[in-house]
C-alpha cells in the first residue's frame, strides 16, 4: 500500500489536471483550483525541510570542526539574521518609522530604508549581480576553448561564430562588404533555426512520453520500494 | 471538394453537445494525445513480447559510468546537479529517476555521492531516489543523508553554493542533468577549472551550448530522455523511445509534404487546377 496510494494520487490528480485543460466545465476549474492550493500549502511545508537540512548539516560541520565550518558560520549567521529582522519588523519589534513607511492605514510600507529591505537591496543584489557578471569571463574562456579549429566540425563552429560575430558589429559589416550580416542572417533563420526546432520536437516528445507515463502509473522509478 | 460550410455546421453541433466538458478547440490536442499514448501503448506490448528494439549508442550515457569510475579511482566524491527548476518540471521529474541509477552505481563501487538541491520538493526526492539506488544496489548503508543538500531556492545563491562545492571538495565526476538556466556556464566552468570529468544533459536547448562548450559530454535534448532506457534496457522504457521515433518520422513526413503543398501552392491563384500548377512549376 505505501506504493499503491501514492500511484492512485498521481493519477488521479494528473488526469484531473488534465481535465481541467480539455475542459471548460467549472467543477473541473473548481478541482484544479484546489488541488493548485494544496500543491502550495505542500511547497511552503517543504520549505521548512529545506532549511532543516541546512541548519543541521551546517551545524554539525561546526561542531566537528569541517575545514569549510566559516562558512557555515556566515551562512547560519546570514539565515538566521535575516529571519530574525523580517520577523521583527514585521511584528512592529524594530521601529517601523526609522527603517521604513507606514501608509494611511498605519500598516508598514517596506522600502529601501527599511531594514529588511535594505539587507536586500544592498546586500543581497549586488552579490547575485557578481554571480551574475562572472557569465562574461566565463563566455570568454569558454568560447576560446570551443572555437580552437582541431577538428573539421569544431572549424565549422569557428567560422560560423565567426560570421555571426561580424554580422552583429557595423565594423564587421563595413569589412565584409555587407556580406557577414546576409550570411549571419541566413545561418541564424534557417541552419540555427532548424537545429533548435529539432531539439524542441524531440525533447517536446520526450517531455509528453515522460509525462503521460506518469500520469498514467506506468513510471514508478521515482518512487521508493 | 470539402463542404466548409457543412464542416463548420457540424463542428458548431459537437461543440453545443460537448460544451463545456471538453473545450472543442483543444480537440486536435487531445487527438494528438491520445493518438501518441496509442502508439506507446503499442511500441511497450512489442517490446514486452521481446521484439528487440535498437539503440544507437549515446557516447554521453556510457560517459556516466566512466565518470563514476574515475571518480572511484581517484578517491574523489561524485557530484550530481539536478538543475534548479521545480518537481513539477519534467526534466527535474526525470533527473530524480536518473539520480537513482547514478546512486546504484556509485553504491556499488563505494563512492560518495553529493547532490546539491536548488528546492526542499526536489531535496526530498532526491533523498528516496538516493536511499532507493543504494538499496538497489544492496548497499543501503552507502547512504549518506548530510550528501543530499539544500543549498539555497535563489539561483545564484545555489550557483555560489555549488561552485564551492566543486572547488572545495573536488569531486572527480561532475553529472549535470536538468533544467538549467543561465547559471549553467557558470557550473560548467567552474567544474571544468577544477579538473572534473563533467557530463551535462538538459533538453532546455538555449543551453546547450554552454553545456557543448565546457563540459566532456553532453547529451542534448530527446537524449536526456533515453537515460533511463538506454541504462536499463527495459522493454516498457524501450518502447517509448520507438514511439516516439514513429511519431517523429510522421511529424517529419507531415512537414516535408507540408512544405510541398505550400511551394506548390504559393503561385496558385482562382480557378487553377493540380494540371495547370505541374505545368507552371515543371513545365
Amino acid at each position: 500500500m505505501k506504493r499503491e496510494i501514492p500511484i492512485l494520487l498521481t493519477v488521479l490528480c494528473g488526469l484531473a489536471i488534465t481535465w481541467a485543460f480539455f475542459s471548460q466545465a467549472e467543477v473541473s476549474k473548481a478541482v484544479n483550483a484546489e488541488l493548485l492550493s494544496w500543491a502550495i500549502i505542500f511547497f511552503s511545508v517543504a520549505f521548512l525541510l529545506g532549511i532543516s537540512n541546512l541548519v543541521r548539516i551546517s551545524l554539525k560541520q561546526i561542531s566537528s570542526g569541517h575545514p569549510d565550518r566559516i562558512y557555515k558560520v556566515v551562512l547560519l549567521i546570514s539565515l538566521l539574521g535575516y529571519l530574525g529582522v523580517g520577523i521583527a519588523e514585521i511584528h512592529g519589534l524594530i521601529d517601523p518609522v526609522a527603517t521604513g513607511t507606514t501608509d494611511s492605514a498605519g500598516q508598514v510600507v517596506f522600502n529601501d530604508s527599511a531594514y529588511q529591505d535594505w539587507i536586500y537591496f544592498r546586500i543581497y543584489l549586488p552579490l547575485q549581480a557578481t554571480m551574475f557578471s562572472l557569465l562574461a569571463f566565463y563566455i570568454a574562456s569558454a568560447a576560446f576553448r570551443a572555437f580552437r579549429a582541431r577538428s573539421f566540425e569544431a572549424l565549422l563552429l569557428l567560422m560560423a561564430g565567426a560570421i555571426v560575430m561580424l554580422g552583429q558589429v557595423p565594423l564587421g559589416d563595413t569589412l565584409t562588404f555587407d556580406l557577414a550580416s546576409r550570411w549571419q542572417d541566413f545561418l541564424m533563420k534557417y541552419i540555427n533555426a532548424a537545429g533548435q526546432r529539432a531539439i524542441i520536437m524531440g525533447a517536446a516528445f520526450g517531455t509528453l512520453a515522460t509525462g503521460l507515463r506518469i500520469v498514467l502509473g506506468i513510471e514508478r522509478s521515482y518512487l521508493s520500494e | 471538394m470539402l463542404d466548409v460550410a457543412g464542416t463548420a455546421e457540424y463542428l458548431n453541433g459537437l461543440h453545443e453537445q460537448l460544451h463545456p466538458w471538453i473545450d472543442t478547440s483543444k480537440l486536435p490536442t487531445l487527438g494528438c494525445i491520445i493518438a501518441y499514448a496509442a502508439v506507446m501503448f503499442w511500441a511497450q506490448t512489442r517490446a514486452k513480447r521481446g521484439v528487440h528494439i535498437p539503440i544507437r549508442r549515446i557516447p554521453g550515457l556510457d560517459a556516466l559510468d566512466e565518470a563514476i569510475g574515475r571518480s572511484t579511482e581517484m578517491g574523489r566524491p561524485v557530484l550530481y546537479v539536478p538543475g534548479i527548476d521545480e518537481i513539477k518540471e519534467i526534466q527535474t521529474l526525470y533527473s530524480m529517476m536518473i539520480l537513482r541509477h547514478v546512486a546504484r552505481k556509485t553504491a556499488e563501487y563505494g563512492t560518495e555521492l553529493i547532490v546539491p538541491v536548488k528546492d526542499s520538493v526536489v531535496m526530498a526526492f532526491a533523498e528516496e531516489a538516493v536511499k532507493q539506488g543504494c538499496q538497489d544496489a544492496g548497499q543501503p548503508d552507502a547512504f549518506i543523508p548530510d550528501n543530499v543538500r539544500y543549498l539555497s531556492n535563489e539561483q545564484f545563491a545555489y550557483c555560489a553554493g555549488v561552485a564551492g562545492i566543486m572547488n572545495r571538495e573536488k569531486p572527480a565526476a561532475n553529472i549535470m542533468l536538468g533544467m538549467f538556466f543561465a547559471e549553467s556556464l557558470i557550473l560548467a566552468e567552474t567544474g571544468f577549472a577544477s579538473g572534473a570529468i563533467q557530463v551535462a544533459g538538459t533538453a532546455k536547448q538555449h543551453q546547450l551550448p554552454f553545456f557543448v562548450a565546457a563540459c566532456d559530454y553532453t547529451i542534448i535534448g530527446e537524449e536526456y530522455f533515453a537515460v533511463t532506457a538506454y541504462l536499463t534496457r527495459d522493454p516498457s522504457l524501450l518502447g517509448t523511445i520507438r514511439a516516439a521515433d514513429v511519431i517523429k518520422i510522421i511529424v517529419i513526413v507531415s512537414v516535408i509534404v507540408g512544405a510541398v503543398l505550400a511551394t506548390i501552392y504559393a503561385d496558385a491563384g482562382p480557378g487553377d487546377n493540380w494540371s495547370t500548377l505541374f505545368n507552371r512549376l515543371f513545365g
